[in-house]
């Protein structure tokens, strides 16, 4: 039993104990739960730390650099004529994976947390809480394509429940919604997944296999099978690799989301409770993010290459249009899941433009748009539970009556348009810069969506100036009387929450080192791929 | 002109045959002896109970006894009947399938209220079950339509045994009247092959020779025409239209063996079929089709039901056409696949059908709108229900995944350049997404929806919510480990 391992299962373990428990021990679950994401963080700082960097721990397609991996036979089932569906049970961690597995761990924690402001039936909420948990962490660490399909799916049922019992008032819509979206991308992808396992052969064994990893290395495809590159398979008349291609990334492009699959999130985010919007804002959107990178590129990287500039496009829309989006919206809570879409282009973006920049440009928006999101989902969460409203213009002058929840919203805000000494900074730049020099090295993406990126930033600090200046700044004034004894300031909790956010933006801003050590090898053997 | 045999011979291999039927010998003495008790013995409900137990569990001892003991296929009774592997694990998956439904029987309220009491349904299922095993065994078109007549009758009578109402009995007359004229086709298709290739044996190359040889229309004629009367059985589009009705009015225990016991058979009997009819396009091009329609129908159609039988008769048809895509492959390829589709399929279908008859039995309710807020009076249910339903739709990690997966693979590896398998792979996945919303209805108004008024506590049948745990366990069990599953139908 692995690092990993424990990981992975000890939420699902105490989310069954939870179950067991009688109803008379309500109080204790958020504890119990409490305890479950400390235990989680501690571990994963320890592999953080304990994480090898350099060439010789780079992962990506070599599946010897991995660290902490854990390798059992899981399931062999005799289908008859084609052999032995071969299924391993193969955990590991390199550089694209670790930062997501500590930001998940420390995401985990504040929403539960947050969930302090849930009242009704405890006990279902928690148990789907922690079973979301072990879904979560398991698709990061998962290297076999069948067992990171399981945690993938494993994700959307406690999340339809958790939206739709404890959300808002069209909660049935929102969760039937996002689980149709989601289903409609990953159904697909299980057709390539099983097209790829009768692809790939495992060198080791010979069996067909669904490692991710020897998936990556065209040598391992069996001659003229259908993702075979040298084969030129065709489905309806295009090469199979570029259709596999566009399935995983269409499944993937629905969770990140990009534009025009983004129509789900502002109707999930919305109408989720506070705890499971930071979850969905701060990492279920990087699974699409990581599964892009992981798999869509990974596996199919000639295809990706041929596309990049497909890719850039849509990023770029998504950075335009959700900016433009958010600067329409009069619900706060929309407002930012609009801004989340902007952002999450700049993730399109680095990736598509294959350059060392680019990439670790987009890692660290993901880890940088982790903290942020979670922020201000956390901060709408903050006015939401004192006056169950979120319209932008029923506030103003809150800076006078909650001068301290000011500051950190003041920190929130400029961290997220990207001011220099926060982590969001350093990513767009960096993704900005890998865009713009993708002309001259590699000529797939061209300068014009570099510069259009930018103007994303531009929007960015309209709509959140725009924002702090109508809610924030002003007199005091809001659009019911008992409303101003209600908006008191942050209590200690909820600065135990916004803390450890806020100084994480602030650290990562001035010394990215820390993110980019660990993943910067990774995304130059990634680049291998691509030459 | 080939050696008509002589009645010694014919007789030496009757006798010789009725050795190898231990399992069906069984059922018809249990058939024989339910009938006499039932009518000689005052209040014998009880044990006329433990005597279908047993003979069903008698007949699974003997079939597991010959599926260690016999490797090879033989053919028994001048070739009348065919004693292989396959059919004995078809054979196997009916009774586990059957033993269920006999527990659920004498849950099922609208059953054992019945005022002539539930001894005569018992014997009825016993006789079907006959049917099913002669159905898989059939060698010969005249068995076919024997056994397949068989079933047919024993369903419309289980089907229509609490129809005192207009409604119900109306029901039940459709299910007849389609039967009958499916059953009419069919023999029409019979003669026809009869007519064309002289022989009306499966084995052997006469009537593959036969076939080929009169010309495409004639032969597609008549291979059309009798698996119309498979597809009844199956109830694939076109030839659905009983279905729907047939569930919403028959006692839920009933729906529930009909839905996954003949299914099999059916199945079981077509895994035989098939490369004696897989000559030239035909059968691949009607299964093809029917596959298609059923899923987009079935999953459609299913999306608009209030009433929660009928939803799953819809269901049930939308998974027929899964199971069908199989078919389009050789015989030697899809053994594994189809079996383990079948089983995992009836063990979740059985699962819902006994929670919603649970649900029947302590609020009456049989309409999904009606199932607002139930989650938070019986939630051990709801949870078996939304497990059952994920399992159904085919998400991870339940045994519906895994099946659904390795119809998948089994069709990509089998040819994944073919335009038609291809077609069929997206359609199987859009409906999947489609179903999922049907599916999730369930759970919507169990736990998402607040219920109207207070509801009673649930005290009914307590038996059925054990069986309805331990279904879905398995569905949880079989999906994270599915080779369990593997080592026990294989």
């Amino acid at each position: 039993m692995g690092l990993l391992s424990v990981l992975i299962f000890l939420p699902l373990v105490f989310g069954i104990l939870i179950l067991a428990m009688p109803k008379s021990l309500n109080a204790w679950f958020k504890y119990i739960s409490l305890a479950v994401s400390l235990v989680q963080l501690a571990i994963a700082s320890y592999m953080y730390y304990h994480f090898k960097t350099g060439d010789a721990f780079a992962g990506v397609n070599q599946l010897s650099q991995y660290q902490w991996l854990e390798n059992l036979n899981w399931i062999r089932l005799d289908v008859g004529q084609f052999g032995v569906l071969q299924i391993d049970y193969l955990l590991g961690v390199d550089g694209f994976s670790i930062g997501l597995i500590w930001l998940s761990a420390l995401v985990m924690l504040v929403a539960t947390l947050s969930s302090w402001e849930i009242k009704t039936n405890l006990k279902g909420y928690f148990a789907l809480f922690l079973l979301l948990n072990t879904a979560i962490v398991g698709v990061f660490c998962a290297l076999d394509l069948f067992l990171f399909y399981i945690f993938y799916e494993l994700m959307l049922l406690p999340l339809y429940f958790l939206i739709g019992m404890w959300g808002g008032v069209r909660r049935e819509y929102a969760s039937i919604k996002f689980f149709l979206y989601t289903l409609f991308g990953s159904v697909f992808m299980l057709l390539v997944i099983a097209g790829l396992y009768l692809s790939v052969i495992d060198p080791v064994t010979g069996n067909h296999t669904f490692n991710m990893v020897y998936a990556m290395n065209p040598a391992n495809y069996i001659d003229g099978s259908i993702f075979n590159s040298l084969s030129n398979a065709e489905i309806f008349g295009f090469p199979a690799r570029t259709v596999g291609f566009i399935v995983v990334f269409i499944a993937f492009a629905i969770k990140v989301p990009v534009f025009p699959f983004h129509t789900w999130l502002p109707d999930a985010h919305v109408e989720a409770p506070t705890p499971i919007s930071l979850i969905l804002a701060g990492i279920l959107l990087k699974v699409g993010g990581y599964g892009i990178i992981r798999i869509a590129y990974g596996i199919f990287p000639e295809a990706a290459m041929s596309l990049s500039f497909w890719m850039g496009l849509l990023g770029v829309i998504s950075i335009i249009y959700g900016a433009m989006a958010a600067l329409a919206q009069r619900d706060l809570k929309r407002l930012v899941a609009y801004s989340s879409v902007s952002h999450m282009g700049f993730v399109l973006l680095g990736i598509a433009s294959l350059t060392s920049e680019g990439l670790n440009g987009a890692m660290m928006q993901m880890i940088s748009h982790g903290f942020l999101s979670v922020m201000l989902f956390f901060i709408v969460g903050v006015i939401y539970t004192r006056v169950h409203d979120r319209d932008i213009y029923n506030f103003r002058g809150l800076a006078n009556k909650m001068p301290v929840f000011t500051g950190f919203v003041m920190i929130a805000f400029f961290a997220s348009l990207g001011l220099p000494g926060f982590s969001a900074f350093i990513a767009e730049a960096f993704t900005l810069i890998g865009a713009f020099s993708s002309q001259t090295l590699n000529g797939l993406l061209p300068r014009w969506m570099a510069m259009f990126g930018t103007l994303g930033i531009l929007l960015g600090a309209g709509y959140l100036l725009w924002t702090l200046q109508r809610m924030f700044f002003g007199k005091f004034r809001v659009k019911k009387e008992e409303w101003k004894l209600a908006l008191t300031d942050v209590n200690a909790r909820e600065i135990m929450v916004l803390v450890p956010l806020a100084a994480m933006a602030l650290v990562l801003g001035i010394m990215p080192s820390i993110a980019f050590n660990v993943m910067s090898s990774s995304v130059n053997q990634f680049l291998l791929m691509f030459k | 002109m080939q050696d008509l045999p002589n009645i010694q011979q014919t007789t030496t291999d009757i006798i010789n045959s009725l050795a190898y039927l231990g399992s069906e010998w069984i059922i018809i003495v249990g058939f024989l002896v339910i009938i006499l008790t039932d009518l000689f013995v005052e209040k014998s409900k009880m044990f006329v109970a433990g005597l279908a137990m047993l003979t069903l569990l008698t007949s699974g001892a003997f079939l597991v006894h010959d599926l260690i003991n016999f490797q090879n296929s033989e053919l028994l009774f001048n070739g009348m009947f065919v004693f292989s592997k396959s059919a004995i694990q078809f054979k196997l998956l009916i009774v586990a399938v059957s033993l269920f439904s006999l527990v659920f029987f004498y849950q099922d309220h609208r059953l054992t209220k019945h005022p002539k009491g539930i001894n005569d349904l018992i014997s009825i299922f016993l006789a079907s079950i006959l049917g099913m095993f002669l159905l898989v065994s059939s060698a010969n078109l005249l068995m076919l339509f024997l056994s397949i007549e068989m079933i047919s009758l024993a369903s419309y009578l289980m089907v229509s045994y609490n129809a005192y109402q207009k409604k119900e009995a109306e029901a039940g007359m459709k299910y007849v009247l389609f039967g009958a004229v499916a059953s009419a086709i069919m023999l029409y298709g019979i003669s026809l092959i009869y007519g064309f290739t002289g022989t009306i044996n499966l084995y052997g190359d006469a009537l593959i020779i036969g076939l080929s040889q009169i010309g495409i229309g004639a032969s597609a004629l008549a291979i059309i025409l009798v698996l119309a009367g498979i597809s009844f059985k199956l109830s694939a589009v076109p030839f659905h239209f009983w279905t729907p009705d047939a569930y919403q009015v028959a006692p839920t225990s009933v729906v529930s063996f009909l839905s996954a016991a003949p299914k099999i058979a059916v199945f079981g009997f077509l895994y035989y079929l098939l490369p004696y009819f897989q000559i030239g396009d035909t059968i691949n091009q009607f299964i093809l089709f029917a596959a298609a329609t059923s899923m987009i129908l079935g999953n459609i159609a299913a999306v608009f039901q209030d009433d929660a039988k009928r939803m799953m008769a819809y269901s049930a048809i939308g998974h027929t056409g899964f199971v069908l895509m199989l078919f389009v492959m050789p015989q030697a390829l899809i053994l594994n696949a189809v079996l383990f589709y079948l089983a995992i399929y009836s063990i979740a279908n059985i699962g819902v059908f006994m929670s919603l008859s649970y649900i029947e039995n302590n609020y009456a309710v049989v309409n999904i709108s009606g199932f607002k807020g139930l989650g938070k009076n019986i939630p051990a249910m709801g949870v078996c229900l939304v497990i059952l339903m994920v399992s159904l739709t085919g998400i991870p990690p339940t045994a519906g995944f895994i099946a659904k997966f390795l119809v998948f693979s089994s069709l990509i590896s089998f040819n994944s350049a073919s335009i038609y398998i291809t077609f069929l792979l997206v359609i199987a996945v859009l409906t999947t997404v489609v179903s999922l919303f049907y599916y999730l209805k369930i759970p919507l108004n169990f736990f998402l929806k607040k219920s109207v008024g207070d509801l009673p506590i649930a005290r009914n049948s307590s038996v059925l919510v054990a069986l309805a745990i331990l279904l879905t366990f398995l569905t949880v069990l079989f999906g994270v480990f599915p080779s369990l599953l593997n080592a026990l139908i294989g």
